[in-house]
């Protein structure tokens, strides 16, 4: 603690506070967030470990990077990560930053070059949201939130939790209470900020409940059935529903996003699909036409991250 | 890999196995205070025989054994054996194991308190043991050896972190045992298990 100066506070959590500080011998820029002591009484956090030891074995371009960790006296545990000016949710609410196409192609690129750094080494992160998409000075995008990441080695006996993912970028297997999801989980997530990108405002939005989210999903992708999703009757909450859901046929994308190019629809098609399984991998979606094909993504130098400054008459 | 101290052979594949991962091996904070290597291994191998027991007493799993005994090593490797007791030392040992493994390994102090203390008295002699963790009495939370008990672990937990500079990281999620099992079976020309 003695080595950083703190110099503001920028936000809390349930379980933490997070910092601006100053890094007294260097002068950099830092975020410390300090998971507060004691919660239960059980010592240490067990979040914040999990995170030390997650952030620690993922690094890359893409992904925030982890500079210090050290608990204090009082036995609270604190996070020192590299400075971010701003996050994509802010890009997204501030209407004097324009999103030209290349611009959303470049957002989503880092995104999926971080998703797929994540899966390559078996880490779900399952709390993929613009707010936890941070932008440095010079552009980078990098992902933080690894609060809920996990390690999964994709063996189908893990059981996973429910409760994991901000609700509207909640996949629908999740939102039926499926305990074992798998990468195309956080794929789900991608998609839906995707679209963001392209729509300027949450794509899916569901008021408050998990079945408002899965009506939201189902008004646009159509009811489940055998063929749009073959297995979705052995979830558990299509198990125990008594109610019969009247079945929606699914909606064009095309309809609703009339400003974007074809291979853009192409490829949100291609990640937005009820079937788990038949959902891209990051991988895939890398390769997706809509990468090489004109126009190229801007360079990240050139994205624009923050308004201009209001110009002197 | 179920270290019991009395045997010789087990003491020394412990031995060889972690001197050439760390080059201080000889070196270590015990023996600059005057312990020999002989008494520093039986304390080492005792700490871990306690894990072992601990482990297969609240049902968790062998990766978490492997991660609490790694822990535990590494400390010593940095820590002298006179300033910090096994004993103490085990339980932050365990408790960090079972904070950083994923899936179901949670367990809260409290019951990591109850076993130890269980096992204590098993070790003693004061109870007569059983592999039954049903019977691991109970502890009023008001007493002064639950506090006593509590305090330890939360201090020890702390300078365990300390010391270990935050490195538990570096510790695999996936451990080679079930891989050098079914090696050693192979080799013996066993038929292999299958893994379930």
């Amino acid at each position: 603690m003695e080595n950083y100066r703190i110099m503001k506070q920028l936000g809390q959590g349930v379980w933490s506070r997070t910092y601006m500080g100053q890094q007294k011998d260097t002068d950099q820029l830092v975020a410390m967030k300090k998971f507060k002591a004691n919660s239960c009484d059980e010592g240490v956090d067990f979040k914040a470990l999990r995170e030390i030891k997650l952030l620690s074995y993922l690094q890359h371009e893409h992904i925030i990077r982890l500079v210090d960790s050290f608990a204090t006296p009082d036995m609270a545990v604190v996070l020192v990560y590299e400075y971010a000016h701003t996050s994509l949710d802010q890009i997204l609410r501030n209407r004097d930053i324009p999103l030209s196409s290349p611009d959303i192609k470049q957002h989503i690129r880092m995104l999926l070059l971080a998703m797929d750094a994540c899966h390559e080494k078996q880490i779900l992160h399952r709390e993929l949201n613009p707010e936890n998409m941070f932008y440095l000075e010079d552009g980078t995008m990098k992902l933080r939130g690894f609060d809920l990441a996990r390690m999964h080695d994709g063996k189908p006996n893990t059981l996973l939790s429910p409760q994991a993912f901000a609700l509207w970028y909640k996949p629908p297997e999740v939102l039926m209470r499926s305990q074992h999801y798998s990468f195309s989980a956080d794929m789900w997530s991608v998609g839906c900020i995707f679209a963001e990108l392209m729509l300027r405002r949450p794509f899916l939005m569901g008021q408050f409940t998990e079945l408002s989210q899965l009506d939201k999903i189902f008004k646009v992708f159509g009811t489940p059935n055998e063929s749009n999703w073959p297995d979705y009757a052995i979830l558990p909450l299509a198990w125990h529903s008594t109610v019969p859901v009247p079945p929606v046929a699914a909606v064009s994308l095309d309809g609703i996003f009339t400003a974007a190019p074809n291979d853009a629809i192409s490829l949100l098609k291609s990640i937005l699909v009820l079937d788990p399984s038949n959902r891209l991998t990051a991988s895939q979606a890398l390769r997706h036409p809509y990468f090489s094909n004109e126009p190229p993504p801007t360079p990240k130098g050139n994205l624009i991250l923050s308004s201009p400054p209001p110009e002197a008459n | 890999m179920t270290s019991t101290s009395d045997d010789p052979v087990v003491m020394s594949v412990v031995d060889r196995s972690i001197v050439p991962i760390l080059s201080t091996a000889h070196e270590t904070p015990s023996r600059r205070h005057g312990i020999s290597a002989e008494v520093e291994r039986t304390h080492r191998l005792y700490g871990t025989s306690l894990l072992y027991a601990a482990t297969k007493l609240q049902k968790l799993n062998a990766s978490t054994y492997a991660t609490a005994c790694t822990i535990f090593h590494r400390f010593y490797h940095r820590v002298s054996l006179t300033k910090y007791n096994v004993w103490s030392v085990a339980m932050a040992s365990l408790l960090l194991a079972t904070k950083v493994q994923d899936g179901p390994q949670q367990r809260t102090i409290r019951s990591i308190v109850l076993f130890f203390d269980h096992l204590y008295r098993k070790r003693r002699h004061l109870i007569i043991s059983t592999k039954d963790s049903s019977s691991v009495p109970s502890m009023s939370k008001l007493g002064p050896v639950w506090k006593e008990y509590y305090e330890n672990v939360v201090e020890m937990e702390n300078q365990v972190l300390r010391e270990l500079g935050f490195t538990l990281y570096w510790i695999p999620d996936a451990h080679p045992h079930k891989f050098l099992w079914e090696f050693v079976r192979i080799l013996l020309g066993l038929e292999p298990v299958p893994i379930a």
